[in-house]
């Protein structure tokens, strides 16, 4: 092929074509004032750029563990709850229902509380995500 | 090995083109280190699931700039929050560096041509891992980067001149 596309010469300044196709450009250029001037205003801009913009890199620590939000696991706080509920309510209860009673709604509040350390969980892993 | 150990040995080289990306876009080097940190973690939590057929530097710059992306939107509610420090004066900048005038110039630019140059110059990706980052065809890196050279090219001629 004889004609060239202008952005091929920046696949060509990038090595980003065969091998075949580069060596026809290099022949185009030489043989084309506009195209030699063109390709050396953009090798001339490419090196600047990257000198420039290497000069942005610095060095970065990571960590590829993210920092615990809860600092007691879901099973932890629900037990706490649980057990927080009952000293606040079961005096109450045991002087005005039965045992049984007691012991449902202590059962209750051991699983909301496991439902709300759960969706903390859920949201802390969410906000991890993309 | 591992995935963990895997994806580590990956990312390692990649670090610093990183933090120079994130800082070309966010012009502020603590705010660059939080944006490659949050995408070290978020690439792991998502590379049980990479396809390993696809270019991983690619993949995961663009998870920097998703990171980055974040990190702006939070600093513009953060300013619109905050209206009384925007009337504030700015401290003096320190002298003004290479990079920074290169990526002053590329802000100047449409969002297509400053995507490419940035992940194309800061980090230094391929024709391959740029279609992969830009969720782009191939065959439209080529011209694309080539247009927004040129228009590199005369911004950074207007300035000078």
């Amino acid at each position: 092929m004889n004609l060239i596309d202008p952005a091929e010469l920046s696949g060509f300044l990038d090595r980003e074509m065969t091998e075949e196709r580069r060596q026809e450009i290099r022949q185009l250029v030489a043989n084309t004032a506009s195209l030699r001037e063109e390709l050396e205003s953009l090798t001339s801009a490419d090196s600047r750029w990257r000198a420039a913009a290497r000069s942005a890199a610095f060095p970065v620590e990571i960590r590829l563990h993210r920092e615990k939000i809860l600092a007691i696991s879901p099973v932890q706080a629900a037990v706490l709850t649980a057990l927080l509920l009952a000293i606040r309510f079961l005096p109450k209860l045991v002087s005005t229902l039965t045992l049984g009673l007691a012991l449902n709604g202590i059962a209750l509040a051991i699983v909301i509380a496991w439902v709300i350390a759960m969706t903390r969980e859920t949201e802390n892993r969410m906000s991890a995500s993309i | 090995m591992d995935a963990e150990r895997q994806y580590a040995l990956l990312i390692e080289p990649l670090l610093g083109p990183a933090a120079g990306y994130a800082r070309a876009i966010l012009r502020d080097r603590q705010n660059a280190q939080d944006a490659v940190q949050e995408a070290a973690l978020r690439g792991l939590e998502r590379f049980r699931t990479f396809d390993t057929s696809r270019p991983f530097k690619g993949w995961w710059f663009a998870i920097v700039r998703n990171c980055c992306i974040d990190i702006l939107r939070r600093m513009a509610a953060t300013k619109t929050e905050r209206l009384d420090e925007l009337q504030l004066p700015q401290a003096p900048e320190s002298a003004v560096t290479d990079w920074e005038a290169l990526g002053a110039a590329m802000a100047g630019l449409s969002d297509q041509h400053r995507e490419i140059l940035r992940l194309r110059y800061f980090a230094d990706l391929s024709y391959r891992e740029l279609a992969e980052a830009l969720g782009i065809a191939n065959g439209t890196v080529m011209s694309r980067l080539h247009l927004a050279r040129k228009a590199l090219q005369a911004r950074m001629g207007e300035e000078e001149s």
